[in-house]
C-alpha cells in the first residue's frame, strides 16, 4: 500500500518553466544523491532569479540622473515621436500611464499621493478636479505657444479664455458613423435609430450623459436639463430605441462598424475618421438636431513633482507643427489654427474635418451637474430596465 | 475499465475552442486594411510600431515581473494557509478558511477602491509592490482552494506511517506531504499567474506611476488605440511564451528519462 | 502548548496577509456603504442610510435573478466540460500531462479583451461559422451571433473553463482509481461506477469549482458590457455603473456588501447543513 502510493508520487512534477518550482523536487531523495543533477537543478533556478533580478534592473534603473516627466492620459492618444522629441529636446524622460475613463483617473487621483505632472481629462472632469482643488493655475508666461495659438473659441467655450486652468487640446463631437452600402442616403437625424429595417444592426454608446442628451436635442430640450419631464420625455425615446439596436455599447463597439457588424454606431468623431479615411465604405453624420461637444484637456495637479517640465511639456505641444503631427496620429482635430495648415490635404479636406472645424464653436457641451447627476442616474436605471 | 473516447473527445474540442481564437488573432496581428479598399492585406507594420516603442516591451516586462512576483509569493502563502487549514480544526482556522473566499465575491472594482484608500491612508506609496500585494491578496486564496481540494483526497495514512517510523514533522512536510501536493501546487501556481496576468481593475488604482501594466494599458487603448497593434503585442507575447515553454518542455523530458535510466 | 505555537506559525503568514489585504478593504466598503455620497465622487460628509435604502428596488430582482441564472447555466457548463478534460490529464503520465496542463492554460496569459476581440471575429455575421450556420439554415441573413444572452455565457464559459478544469484536475489526480476497478469486478456498469463511486470521490473538487467559476462570474462585468445585447445588465454591471457613471461610491459599496452577506450566507447555509449531515449519519451508525 505505502509503496504503491509513493511510486505514484514520483511522477515528474511538470516543467512549468519557472524555475522556483523545479527546487521542490529535492525533495526527491535519490534526486539529492545525484549531485550532478542538483547541480544542474541549481543552475537552472540560479538562471530563473538571475532573469527575475535582469527583469526588475530594467524596470527601475533607467533614467535616474534625468529629470523625469510623469504624464497620465489615455493610451495611444499623442504621437510618441513628439513624446521622444520632447525628450531630447528637454534632456528628459517622459512616464506615460493610462487610465480608461475620467471617473477611474479621479478616484486615483483623489487618494493623494499620485504624483503625475500632466492630465489630460475631459471638460466636465476638469470642472469637478478643479472644485476638488486638484489642479493647479497655470502660469500663463510658460506656456506662451498655448496662449497664442489656441483658438479663443475653444477656450471661451470651456469658460477658461485666459487658460488659467487648463488648456484645450483634443475636440470631438459625437455623432454616428454609418456604412455607405447598407444606407443609401446620409442619415442626417438621430432618428435613424428608429428605423427599423436596420434593427439589430445599430449601437448606441453606453453612456447616460451622451444618449440621454442625444435623445434630449432631438426633442428639442437642452442636453444638460434638470427638467424632470424632459427627462421622462428622453427616457421613452431612448427606450423606444432601445428596441432596435444590438446593444449599449463601450467603446470597443466603434470596431464593428470597420468589420459590417454594424450599420450605424454612435460615437466620436476622432475614432471614426480613422475609419472612413481607410475605408470608403464608410461615413461619419452629424445629425441636425445638433451634437455634443467632448474636449480634452491638458492639466496640471495641485501635488505635481516638477511643474516647470509640465509647463513646458504643455507649451512644446502646443507648437502648430508638433500639434499637426498628433492631429495626424490622433485624428482628432486640436483648435489651433495654424497647426491645421500645415496638415496633409487628405485629412485637413476631409469632410468631416472640415465640418468640425466650422461648426465646433455652436456644439452644446455636457456639464456636470452636481447633485443633480443623480437625475440621469435614476432615468438611465429605467432605460436599462426596460424590456419590450 | 474499457477506456472511453469522451474525455479525448472533450478535450480535443477544448483545445479547438481555445486555440481557434488565439490563431485568428495571430493572424489578425499580420493584416490592415488596404486604404481605400475593402479588403486586407498583410503586413508587418504593426510589428514594426511594437518593436520601436519602447514602452510596450517595459510594460510587458513589468506585467512579466508583478505576474512572476505575485505566483511565487501566493503560492507560498497559499500552500501554507492550506496545510494550517487542514491540519488543524479551530475557531481560528474557520476564521482563516472564511476570510480565504472572501476575495472571490468581492468585486475587483471595489477591492482596487478600498485598497487603494488603505494604502494612501498609511501613507504608503503606490508602485510596483502594492500591486504585487494587491495581486497576492487575491492569488492566495485560489492556490489554497485548490491545495484544499487535492488535500481532501490525501492519503492521511502515509503521514502516519511516516511519524511512526520516527520522521520529524518538517520531514514528513517536506519529504511526504509536499511532495504528494506537488501537482496541485503547480497547478494553483499556474492559476495564480494567470490571474496576476490578466488583472486590470486592481491593478489599476494600486498601481503607482511609472508602473502601467499591459491590461492597463490594453483597456485604455480601446479608446483611441488600434486593435491590430494589440494582436501584435498578445501574439508577440504569445510566441515567446511558447518558445520559453516549449523549450522548458523539452529540457524536463530529457531529465526524466535520465532519471528513468 | 507547543501544539498551538506550530498552528500559530503555519497560520500567520497567510492570515495577517488575508486580515491586512483583503479583511480591512472588506471593512472599508462596508463603512462606505454606510457614508453620504458627494456629487465629485468618492464620499461625501457625514453617515448616510440612503445607499442601503438604495438597495431596495424592484428594479433589481430581475438583475439578481437574470444574474444567477448566466453565473449557475455557465457553472454547470464549464464542470460538464471540465471534467472529462481534467479526466485525461489526471491519467496521462509525464510529459505529456504536463504539456496538457500548460496548454488548457497558456491560452488565458493573454489579455481578456484580446479573447474577446478574437471571438468576434469567429462569430463575425460574415465569418466562416456565419455562413456555415447561414447555410445551415439555423440564422437568418440578418441575425448576429453575438450581442445575446447566448454570447455572454459562451465567453464566460470560455474565460472560466480552466478555473474548473483545475481544481477538478488536483482533485482527480488523487483519486485512487483502483477504487473504479473494483467497483467494476463486482458487477457495476460503468454508469453505476460513474455516479456511484467516481463522482462521490471527487465530490469536494466537484464543488471547489463550483465556486471557482460561479463566484468569479458574478464578479465579471466585461463580458456582458462587450458581447451582451442591449438588456444584458448583470448585477456586477450596476456595480461598474454606479462607480464610474453615477460617481456613486456609497451605492456601489452597498451592492457589493449586499453581495458579499449574500454569499456569507450561502456559504453559512451550506456548512451547517454540512454539519447536519454528518451528525445524522453519526446517529445512524
Amino acid at each position: 500500500m505505502l509503496s504503491g502510493k509513493t511510486s505514484g508520487s514520483e511522477q515528474p512534477p511538470f516543467g512549468t518553466g519557472i524555475g522556483v518550482f523545479r527546487s521542490c523536487r529535492q525533495w526527491d531523495s535519490h534526486e539529492i544523491r545525484d549531485s550532478r543533477k542538483r547541480e544542474v537543478l541549481m543552475k537552472q533556478v540560479a538562471l530563473g532569479l538571475l532573469v527575475c533580478g535582469l527583469a526588475l534592473l530594467t524596470g527601475c534603473q533607467k533614467g535616474a540622473e534625468k529629470p523625469k516627466l510623469y504624464f497620465y492620459t489615455w493610451a495611444d492618444y499623442i504621437d510618441p515621436e513628439m513624446v521622444k522629441a520632447f525628450e531630447a529636446e528637454n534632456d528628459c524622460t517622459v512616464v506615460l500611464d493610462y487610465f480608461d475613463s475620467n471617473e477611474s483617473m479621479l478616484a486615483k487621483i483623489k487618494s493623494g499621493n499620485t504624483g503625475y505632472d500632466v492630465i489630460l481629462p475631459s471638460t466636465y472632469m476638469v470642472a469637478i478636479m478643479q472644485q476638488e482643488g486638484l489642479v493647479q493655475k497655470l502660469d500663463g508666461e510658460k506656456i506662451p505657444n498655448a496662449i497664442a495659438s489656441i483658438d479663443t473659441r475653444a477656450a471661451k467655450l470651456v469658460n477658461d479664455e485666459k487658460l488659467e486652468y487648463s488648456v484645450p487640446y483634443y475636440l470631438g463631437i459625437t455623432g454616428f458613423g454609418y456604412n455607405k452600402e447598407q444606407l443609401k442616403t446620409v442619415p442626417d437625424s438621430w432618428r435613424i435609430f428608429e428605423q427599423e429595417t436596420l434593427q439589430g444592426r445599430m449601437a448606441l454608446l453606453d453612456d447616460m450623459r451622451e444618449t440621454l442628451g442625444a435623445a434630449l436635442m432631438t426633442l428639442g430640450f437642452d442636453p444638460n436639463t434638470t427638467d424632470q419631464t424632459q427627462l421622462e420625455a428622453a427616457r421613452d425615446l431612448v427606450v423606444q430605441w432601445k428596441a432596435n439596436i444590438a446593444k449599449f455599447g463601450v467603446d470597443d463597439v466603434k470596431q464593428g462598424l470597420a468589420n459590417g457588424e454594424f450599420y450605424v454606431v454612435h460615437g466620436y468623431s476622432g475614432d471614426m475618421l480613422q475609419f472612413t479615411l481607410d475605408d470608403p465604405n464608410i461615413g461619419f453624420a452629424m445629425p441636425k438636431e445638433g451634437t455634443l461637444l467632448a474636449i480634452d484637456h491638458f492639466v496640471i495637479p495641485t501635488n505635481a513633482t516638477n511643474p516647470q517640465l509640465a509647463h513646458q511639456f504643455i507649451n512644446f505641444m502646443c507648437d502648430p507643427k508638433n500639434a499637426a503631427a498628433n492631429m495626424e496620429f490622433t485624428q482628432y482635430y486640436i483648435p489651433v489654427s495654424k497647426a491645421v495648415e500645415l496638415l496633409p490635404d487628405e485629412l485637413r479636406n476631409s469632410e468631416m474635418f472640415r465640418t468640425i472645424s466650422e461648426n465646433y464653436a455652436n456644439a452644446k457641451m455636457i456639464q456636470d451637474l452636481g447633485e443633480n447627476n443623480v437625475l440621469y442616474s435614476r432615468i438611465w436605471d429605467q432605460v436599462k430596465a426596460a424590456h419590450h | 475499465m474499457k477506456p472511453s473516447r469522451i474525455p479525448l473527445l472533450t478535450t480535443i474540442f477544448v483545445l479547438l475552442f481555445f486555440y481557434v481564437p488565439l490563431l485568428l488573432m495571430v493572424v489578425q496581428s499580420f493584416q490592415c486594411r488596404v486604404p481605400g479598399m475593402d479588403a486586407r492585406q498583410w503586413t508587418l507594420k504593426w510589428y514594426d510600431q511594437i518593436f520601436h516603442d519602447p514602452r510596450v516591451l517595459e510594460v510587458s516586462l513589468n506585467t512579466l515581473v508583478i505576474g512572476l512576483s505575485a505566483a511565487v509569493l501566493s503560492t507560498i502563502l497559499g500552500t501554507l494557509a492550506a496545510l494550517a487549514i487542514y491540519r488543524y480544526r479551530s475557531r481560528l482556522q474557520s476564521f482563516h478558511a472564511g476570510l480565504l473566499y472572501v476575495p472571490l465575491v468581492l468585486p475587483e472594482i471595489l477591492m482596487g477602491i478600498s485598497l487603494l484608500v488603505c494604502f494612501s491612508a498609511l501613507g504608503i506609496e503606490l508602485g510596483r509592490g502594492t500591486v504585487i500585494a494587491a495581486h497576492v491578496a487575491f492569488c492566495t486564496s485560489y492556490v489554497a482552494i485548490v491545495i484544499m481540494t487535492s488535500l481532501q483526497g490525501f492519503d492521511y495514512t502515509l503521514v502516519e506511517a511516516a511519524r511512526d517510523l520516527g520522521a520529524t514533522s518538517w520531514q514528513t512536510n517536506g519529504r511526504i506531504v509536499l511532495p504528494l501536493l506537488f501537482p496541485a501546487i503547480a497547478a494553483g501556481a499556474l492559476l495564480a499567474f494567470t490571474l496576476s496576468l490578466d488583472d486590470f481593475i486592481v491593478t489599476f488604482f494600486v498601481s503607482g506611476k511609472g508602473c502601467t501594466t499591459l491590461p492597463v494599458y490594453i483597456y485604455s487603448a480601446i479608446k483611441h488605440g488600434r486593435p491590430e497593434r494589440m494582436c501584435a503585442i498578445s501574439s508577440a507575447l504569445l510566441g515567446v511564451t511558447f518558445i520559453l515553454v516549449t523549450v522548458s518542455v523539452l529540457c524536463m523530458g530529457n531529465k526524466v528519462v535520465e532519471g528513468k535510466g | 502548548m507547543t501544539f498551538r505555537w506550530k498552528e500559530g506559525l503555519l497560520t500567520l503568514p497567510s492570515l495577517g496577509m488575508l486580515v491586512g489585504l483583503v479583511g480591512v478593504p472588506t471593512l472599508v466598503i462596508f463603512i462606505t456603504a454606510f457614508c453620504a455620497s458627494s456629487p465629485t465622487g468618492g464620499v461625501g460628509q457625514g453617515w448616510s442610510f440612503r445607499a442601503i435604502e438604495s438597495l431596495f428596488q424592484w428594479m433589481y430582482v430581475p438583475i439578481i435573478i437574470k444574474t444567477l441564472l448566466y453565473s449557475a447555466i455557465a457553472t454547470l457548463l464549464c464542470i460538464l466540460i471540465g471534467l472529462p478534460v481534467a479526466y485525461l490529464m489526471a491519467r496521462c503520465q509525464g510529459r505529456l500531462r504536463n504539456i496538457l496542463v500548460l496548454a488548457i492554460v497558456i491560452p488565458f496569459w493573454t489579455n481578456m479583451l484580446v479573447h474577446l476581440s478574437a471571438w468576434k471575429m469567429v462569430l463575425h455575421p460574415n465569418g466562416a461559422f456565419g455562413k456555415l450556420l447561414l447555410y445551415l439554415g439555423v440564422i437568418g441573413p440578418n441575425d448576429l451571433l453575438l450581442y445575446n444572452p447566448q454570447a455572454v455565457i459562451l465567453l464566460f464559459v470560455y474565460i472560466f473553463l480552466p478555473f474548473a478544469i483545475i481544481p477538478l484536475y488536483a482533485t482527480i489526480e488523487k483519486f485512487d482509481f483502483r477504487l473504479l476497478e473494483s467497483a467494476r469486478d463486482l458487477g457495476a456498469t460503468s454508469w453505476q461506477a460513474l455516479s456511484q463511486v467516481f463522482l462521490p470521490g471527487i465530490w469536494s473538487g466537484i464543488l471547489s469549482a463550483s465556486i471557482l467559476v460561479f463566484v468569479p462570474v458574478l464578479g465579471c462585468y466585461v463580458v456582458p458590457e462587450l458581447v451582451g445585447d442591449a438588456n444584458s445588465v448583470l448585477y456586477s454591471n450596476k456595480i461598474a455603473q454606479r462607480t464610474f457613471q453615477d460617481r456613486n461610491l456609497p451605492e456601489a459599496a452597498a451592492l457589493s456588501s449586499a453581495l458579499l452577506v449574500g454569499m456569507m450566507v450561502v456559504g453559512l447555509g451550506y456548512l451547517y447543513w454540512e454539519r447536519a449531515k454528518r451528525r445524522q449519519e453519526e446517529g445512524h451508525e
